[in-house]
């Protein structure tokens, strides 16, 4: 039951093409004297996107349990479980540890520059690491360091790269 | 023999010390992605590259881009062979390609037979990369030299054609499929046009100028994608339950597979050609021809040796067939090739006719380096089965936050803004959520890689014709091209029809 989420998606991408289209219309159509200009190429997905999303509806609409023939990407995809809309309540899904995931990370790219990359670095891993199975904090320590200032120490002092350092405090 | 030359002069390049480390690191490192579940050779490449760009930062332009693309090429076909050892020793194929080998691999390794399986499916990699190889050697030279021949139109219609191929087989619907490739080909147009130097969609962000980062998209999409997929769906690494046991194959194993390993590899750099079937589809085929040519077809799926070795050979050929229309035609015919492509591109390299004249270092050292990989792969797999078969039971709470660390570090070490980081993250977000709801991914990335290219192309062949679109259906080759995709899109449909009539009546 894919249905809610391909209406949406429909919709979604159906105004996606016509913002493209609008905005289009803003760029210079011609290019040193040529015919087309830089807004053709846009435009023209534009419309090939609107036309396609809402097929998509269309086939949304129609189909909603009707089987289709088994093929490789099926089979594939069987083994990963059957998918379901997100709004299920379905028990194997977890996401209060994946939005805390996505915090943890949201905060790593806020304090990259600020901290430094080893400091910020290590306590990502360490609550990452804590979010993903909680327990054996010294293990959990031990592998932050090593990692973050593992990659630190060879990214800046043997291949010479750039990253933001320690914090100055100034 | 000029081509034999070009050859001599390759493995001069591959031979070259620090060359054969980044062959030995990204075999390594692909076979270590094949093993792992849940990173394929899509994400592994696209995490690799920021990597690579920094271990070949000392180096010449040109020297720098072929020990990268060696190194990348590597974690390609070396993640075909670690593909295998999950397929056979927990029935957890680690990529798409290797979901056949579940068949009769794991029912090998129910019969305590795990250590010949893995052992074949090496040597079934090794005789197909080898195959490829000299297929590749001697067709690559003609078909770009053909392809000099091409006018913007014919490449217009040939990409439109690679895109197609790619839509029509991947995933279940083709309508979300088409969407994906229009929604790449979209963000492809966010940033400076390169014909005219006009700004597009970019609302004064600066960043947005030179349009969005391949890289950035690329990673987001696969890695984070499938890190997270894994983290909501609970998507662990069953417990292993295996015993390897003896390893060198009987001479009468040999005897039987060695067969099927060669009409595997044949089946599978030919499907490799071809843009958009790739490794799976090539798998697929060679275990179904396998099983009707064999004279005992009942004990497939019961453990035949010969359904590990061509599907596993027809895996591994089709990663070299694969790289020829990239090579000649600058045309990537799968997701990991157009990463491939982007990694090129990333150096300043373009890949397409023009290569084999202007960089025939590059090409000719990456192919001698594909033979010293294989070369390498099949050392390296035989005797350390037993220890690739332990990174499968890597803790999961450990490796996922790591991914997600490289994947951060490797985006910013080369963009170098927190920019790309929320859009890496945004695409990952957005990844899972496609894939969950069966929008391929692939094609999304084909048509960013792509984007520019047709566009470039179009619009040569409309200014050149002064905005007669007539351009592309009065050309021979373009309107075969462009008809050539068509079928590609109508094919599906009418296999459909056929195959209801045919359910119908039975």
């Amino acid at each position: 039951m894919r249905k809610p989420f391909d209406l949406f998606a429909g919709f979604f991408f159906f105004l996606v093409g016509v913002a493209f289209i609008v905005e289009s219309n803003k760029i210079s159509d011609s290019a040193y004297g040529s015919v087309v200009g830089p807004d053709l190429f846009p435009k023209g997905l534009g419309f090939v996107l609107v036309i396609l999303s809402i097929r998509l509806l269309y086939e949304t609409m129609r189909t909603s349990m009707s089987t289709q023939p088994k093929s490789l990407d099926q089979i594939e995809e069987s083994k990963s479980g059957e998918t379901s809309h997100p709004s299920d309540d379905h028990p194997s899904y977890d996401y209060k540890r994946f939005l805390l995931l996505l915090g943890t990370m949201a905060l790593y790219i806020l304090t990259l520059e600020k901290i430094g990359y080893p400091l910020s670095t290590f306590l990502f891993l360490l609550l990452s690491i804590q979010i993903m199975r909680r327990g054996n904090l010294l293990k959990t320590t031990i592998i932050s360091a090593l990692f973050s200032l593992g990659v630190y120490y060879v990214y800046v002092y043997v291949l010479k790269g750039t990253l933001p350092g320690w914090p100055s405090f100034s | 023999m000029e081509v034999l030359s070009y050859l001599i002069n390759g493995f001069g390049v591959a031979l070259q010390w620090y060359n054969l480390v980044f062959a030995f690191i990204g075999v390594l490192i692909g076979t270590m992605v094949g093993v792992l579940p849940g990173i394929g050779p899509m994400s592994g490449v696209a995490l690799l590259i920021p990597v690579t760009a920094m271990l070949t930062a000392g180096l010449d332009p040109e020297a720098a881009a072929t020990s990268g693309i060696i190194l990348l090429a590597g974690v390609y076909y070396g993640a075909m062979y670690g593909g295998s050892t999950t397929s056979i020793l927990i029935n957890t194929p680690g990529e798409s390609s290797s979901v056949v080998t579940t068949l009769d691999g794991y029912q090998m390794a129910k019969q305590g037979r795990a250590g010949i399986a893995l052992a074949i499916a090496a040597i079934g990699s090794f005789v197909a990369g080898i195959v490829a190889l000299v297929a590749l050697v001697f067709l690559a030279q003609p078909l770009s030299e053909i392809a000099l021949l091409f006018g913007p139109p014919e490449y217009f219609s040939l990409m439109i054609l690679g895109l197609c191929a790619v839509t029509g087989l991947a995933g279940r619907s083709m309508t979300k499929a088409l969407i994906m490739t229009t929604v790449g080909l979209l963000l492809a147009t966010v940033g400076m046009d390169h014909v005219s130097g006009v700004v597009r969609f970019a609302y004064d962000i600066p960043y947005l100028y030179q349009g969005f980062e391949f890289l950035t998209i690329a990673v987001g999409l696969f890695a984070l994608g499938e890190v997270f997929r894994a983290v909501v769906e609970k998507d662990g690494p069953s417990s292993a339950q295996f015993r390897i046991g003896r390893i060198m194959p009987t001479r009468n194993d040999l005897r039987k597979s060695f067969p099927a390993m060669l009409r595997g590899s044949l089946i599978g750099f030919f499907v490799g050609l071809l843009p958009g079937a790739g490794a799976s589809i090539a798998s697929f085929f060679s275990y179904v021809a396998e099983k009707k040519i064999s004279k005992t077809p009942e004990r497939f799926g019961k453990g035949a040796i010969e359904g590990v070795a061509s599907p596993e050979a027809a895996n591994n050929a089709a990663a070299g067939g694969a790289m020829v229309p990239l090579l000649t035609l600058g045309i990537p015919g799968s997701g990991t090739t157009a990463i491939l492509m982007g990694a090129l591109m990333m150096y300043n390299i373009q890949p397409g006719p023009l290569l084999f004249d202007e960089h025939p270092q590059l090409v000719w050292g990456l192919i001698a380096s594909m033979f010293i990989g294989n070369i390498m792969l099949l050392i390296l797999n035989l005797p350390f089965i037993k220890f690739f078969a332990k990174i499968i039971e890597t803790p999961i709470h450990y490796l996922l936050p790591m991914i997600l660390a490289i994947s951060i570090f490797g985006v910013y070490a080369v963009q170098l803004t927190t920019f790309d980081l929320w859009v890496l993250l945004i695409c990952g977000v957005a990844g899972y959520v496609f894939v969950r709801h069966d929008y391929p991914i692939a094609p999304l990335v084909l048509g960013l890689v792509l984007g520019p290219m047709i566009e470039n192309n179009l619009r040569r062949a409309l200014t050149a014709s002064n905005g007669d679109f007539l351009v592309f259906v009065e050309r021979p080759l373009s309107i075969t091209f462009l008809l050539a995709a068509l079928l590609w899109l109508v094919l599906p449909f009418v296999l459909r029809v056929i195959r209801k009539k045919s359910s119908g009546s039975s």
